[in-house]
């Protein structure tokens, strides 16, 4: 009975697990050097925003990050990243995906 | 020293202390965004209208139009109808800092109180600009030439933000500006303190000028 019990709670820990792991999987932070105005931030989310993978984009100027929420299934390479954010004219000096992503974006630095 | 060029050199050695690289761009927002401009003082009055097709060039025409009263040596009115060229010649993007060097050239006709009629009438133009979320500094040269006369308009800002602004929220920025007008113009030299705000697609400044006139700038990105 216990094991059936222990069996059962494990199978909604995973349940539950599965959606979060997927939800830290789909966000990229991005760094970037030059992020100093609302303008700049502007061109940015609408340079990001053309991306068919891109769900939701927030900028912190203070810390200049970008970070990037991901459609499910979508995706948006490192390569592409750079290309349009040094067509917007700015210098990306990190790209970060996933657990360090949502890590990264949750603090200043 | 006249005061103008005294102030320049002083906004440039600010700029170029806080940064061994250089400065940031107006007439350019970003790529592929449209930016209607509109400036008042008491002595200018400009409208223009950019289209920016990528984040370093933008393209447009306006209209500017330099007054001087009586108070100031003999009335004069000058206008100009114009097609313009913004250049971002270069940019340094440096950690929580940018700097720009933008370059313009315009095409066009004057009218005014000067000849009947109109000329045909040039325009070159440069800014160099640093800016942090607090600090700004701002340095702009404006040659207008027709066959009758040749005028230069030079602007020297310093700007500070009482806070860094968030994505989303408005900049509230506190500005000071010296001025000078030379070449066919008397040599006048100037001055005004704004107060600017600005979010993602709009930029309101509104001040007052030596001589305690009105004076604001209104822009627009779309």
């Amino acid at each position: 009975m216990n094991n059936r019990i222990r069996a059962t709670l494990a199978a909604v820990a995973l349940l539950l697990a599965a959606p979060l792991g997927a939800t830290e999987a789909r966000q990229i932070l991005v760094r970037v050097n030059g992020l100093v105005c609302a303008f700049c931030a502007h061109g940015i989310q609408r340079a990001l925003a053309t991306e068919a993978a891109t769900d939701k984009v927030d900028v912190n100027l203070e810390a200049g990050k970008v970070t990037i929420d991901l459609k499910p299934e979508g995706d948006i390479a490192d390569e592409r990243l750079r290309e349009l954010l040094t067509d917007a004219g700015y210098t990306v000096t990190g790209i970060e995906r996933g657990a360090q992503a949502t890590a990264g974006a949750g603090s200043d630095g | 020293m006249p005061l103008i060029p005294r102030l320049a050199w002083a906004t440039a050695a600010i700029g170029l202390a806080l940064t061994p690289r250089l400065s940031d761009a107006r007439p350019i927002a970003y790529a592929d965004a449209t930016t209607f401009m509109a400036e008042y003082s008491q002595s200018t009055t400009d409208l223009s209208l950019y289209y920016a097709p990528r984040f370093d060039r933008s393209y447009g025409g306006g209209w500017h139009r330099y007054r001087r009263d009586a108070h100031h040596g003999p009335e004069l009115d000058r206008e100009f109808r114009f097609l313009r060229i913004n250049h971002l010649a270069r940019r340094w993007n440096l950690p929580r800092a940018q700097a720009n060097a933008v370059v313009w050239a315009s095409l066009g006709e004057a009218r005014g109180s000067e000849f009947r009629g109109s000329k045909g009438a040039g325009n070159l133009g440069f800014q160099l600009d640093y800016e942090t979320l607090r600090i700004y500094t701002m340095l702009k040269s404006d040659l207008w030439h027709t066959s009758a006369y040749t005028h230069r308009m030079d602007v020297a800002q310093f700007g500070f933000a009482p806070y860094a602004h968030r994505y989303g929220g408005w900049a509230t920025w506190l500005v000071a500006q010296a001025e000078q007008s030379s070449g066919a113009l008397e040599r006048e030299t100037g001055g005004a303190l704004m107060l600017r705000f600005f979010n993602e697609t709009t930029w309101i400044e509104a001040g007052v000028d030596d001589d305690r006139k009105p004076r604001a700038t209104l822009m627009i990105n779309f």
